[in-house]
């Protein structure tokens, strides 16, 4: 059964005018996806693609051109959509002469918080984000990847049920990434639903559970990401011993590749093929040495739809 | 009352931000520095003009470095908002556009409450010094400037809600200096000779500047504290809620503009 659709994304299109001659620029062409309660949802595509204008559009900073947004069934502008969504946008920027407690609050307060249980809550994700060392320090002292930490706190202030951050693994060293994944797998434990856009595709494969992709403004795929790395190209990698020339021009359409490498050759099959190749191999006593199932990844994926779209 | 709660936020961060912000901070100083030294000023005249001298110099100077500090921080208040992006974190937070607007707003008042403030008090001590006898009159001159500085800090924020600091600056210093000839252009236009006699066609343009910009000179009561003259309070009430009634246009405009705005 389907979960219950949080955010739905219908048909939205982008245009902006831009330079002295106001040319007309497409950033984004008809896009539609829905999220569902409790998905980690991944949004990829390369630079440019349009996931930052789609993620504004969400956020009502700026309004489409044609097509429907609904955030939990309210227009994303309404502050009962945004009572419920946390926004950390891409390399977030923060004022430059507060200190990290002192924006929390703010932020705590458009929320509606009572003085208690905004500082409450700010101290317990300034430590969630690994900040408590750096609470008295302006937050024009803090470096690029404080800042993206901080941003996470920020989106987090009034436990949102609604997530959207936009490449909140960029800018962070392995283990503020390593830590903001861990937040994003806690946040799913607790039934939250995070939205995210990011360029590390093995990310988006380790941690969410559906995808869309979007390039040139255009949609690409939405849904499940097993769905979409089921419709990569099952293959097999065989590594033999002592394979003959005569024995190679045999193989013929059944052999995708070969890779000789000194006496040894690296043969990959279709998965279908697999047991005839296994068989001529061993029928001439040649040694197999390993079998081993490949299939492709995320990224095998995004390269070769992307580059068609090129 | 959720909605005061969200502007009083805006409002108090926009204060907190400010006055740590090292331009406002040199401003300040400065300022301070040169009320204090209307003193050595005093010294160059003769004895009995050394009273008029620091009270001239100082109602003058607050109003001057007033107005330069809301010129400045009206334009960068808003627009460093969007030009930093910090805008993005906040206007995605449950506030409506227009809540923020006035939060901001509500921010430079509070900067410019204390602004007047504390040159008030330096120049209140600098007049003790002079000893020079206290008078209602100096409170209600600055308030009047406090009501010229809010009308002014609007006016910056209206054109800083669709243009650039510069323009932004230029607009509201343009503003300011009309409305500072506003009984110069009346007088003009009822004048025998001058610009308006000899250009009959520029009549109506005088005639519609004189309506609608605000007339600032009604806020400067340099010239009663020097001669002494007695101000009744419903004057400064009725001045101040002249400059309210600007303030209502400009910030309800800036409000509608700002609600429209998209940001890129």
């Amino acid at each position: 059964m389907e979960n219950e659709t949080i955010l739905e994304v219908q048909g939205v299109k982008k245009t902006f005018r831009i330079g002295f001659s106001r040319t007309l620029v497409e950033a984004v062409k008809e896009v539609s996806f829905r999220v569902g309660r409790g998905d980690i949802f991944g949004f990829l595509g390369p630079n440019g693609a349009g996931k930052t204008t789609t993620m504004k559009m969400i956020m009502d900073l700026i309004r489409p051109t044609a097509g429907t947004i609904r955030v939990f069934g309210h227009s994303p502008g309404s502050l009962e959509a945004r009572r419920q969504v946390g926004y950390m946008p891409e390399h977030p920027y923060f004022h430059d002469y507060l200190k990290p407690m002192e924006l929390l609050d703010t932020f705590g307060r458009l929320f509606g918080l009572d003085r208690r249980e905004r500082r409450r809550r700010s101290e317990i994700l300034l430590d969630r984000v690994g900040l408590t060392h750096a609470t008295n320090r302006a937050l024009r002292r803090y470096s690029k990847g404080m800042l993206q930490r901080f941003g996470m706190a920020s989106a987090l202030i009034a436990d949102p049920q609604l997530l959207l951050l936009d490449e909140p693994l960029s800018g962070l060293d392995p283990i503020g990434r390593k830590e903001m994944k861990d937040i994003i797998v806690d946040l799913k434990k607790a039934g939250k639903t995070v939205l995210f856009s990011s360029h590390i595709l093995s990310d988006i494969e380790l941690l969410c559970d559906n995808i869309t992709m979007i390039h040139q403004g255009r949609l690409l795929y939405s849904g499940g990401i097993g769905e979409f790395l089921n419709r990569g190209k099952r293959e097999v990698e065989i590594n033999a011993v002592g394979v003959s020339d005569s024995l190679r021009a045999e193989f013929g359409d059944l052999v995708l590749r070969l890779d000789p490498m000194g006496d040894k050759l690296k043969l990959i099959a279709a998965s279908e093929d697999v047991q005839t190749v296994l068989s001529m191999l061993i029928a001439r006593n040649i040694r197999v040495e390993s079998v081993v199932p490949r299939s492709e990844t995320l990224e095998d994926l995004f390269v070769k739809l992307t580059a068609g779209g090129r | 009352m959720n909605t005061l709660n969200r502007i009083w936020a805006v409002g108090l961060s926009t204060f907190k931000e400010a006055v740590k912000n090292r331009a406002f901070v040199g401003l300040m100083i400065g300022s301070l520095a040169m009320i204090v030294a209307s003193v050595l000023l005093s010294e160059l005249v003769v004895p009995d003009q050394q009273k008029r001298v620091v009270q001239n110099f100082g109602l003058s100077f607050i109003s001057f470095a007033g107005v330069l500090i809301a010129i400045t921080m009206g334009i960068l208040l808003v627009y460093s908002e969007i030009n930093k992006k910090t805008i993005y974190t906040i206007i995605s937070k449950p506030i409506n556009r227009w809540e923020f607007v006035v939060g901001k707003y509500i921010g430079m008042v509070l900067l410019l409450a204390t602004v007047t403030t504390m040159l008030s008090i330096c120049w209140f001590i600098v007049l003790k010094y002079r000893e020079v006898s206290f008078r209602i009159e100096y409170i209600y001159s600055v308030v009047l400037v406090f009501s010229t500085l809010s009308l002014i800090g609007s006016v910056a924020i209206f054109f800083s809600s669709f243009s650039s600091p510069v323009l932004s600056g230029i607009f509201t210093f343009c503003i300011y200096i009309i409305g500072r000839q506003i009984p110069f252009i009346e007088q003009l236009l009822t004048a025998r000779k001058g610009l308006f006699a000899s250009m009959p066609s520029l009549k109506p343009v005088g005639n519609a500047v004189v309506s609608v910009f605000p007339d600032l000179t009604v806020f400067d009561l340099t010239k009663q504290i020097l001669l002494e003259i007695e101000i009744p309070v419903s004057f400064v009430l009725q001045s101040s809620l002249y400059a309210f009634s600007y303030v209502f246009f400009f910030v309800a405009v800036s409000c509608v503009v700002f609600s429209r705005r998209e940001f890129v």
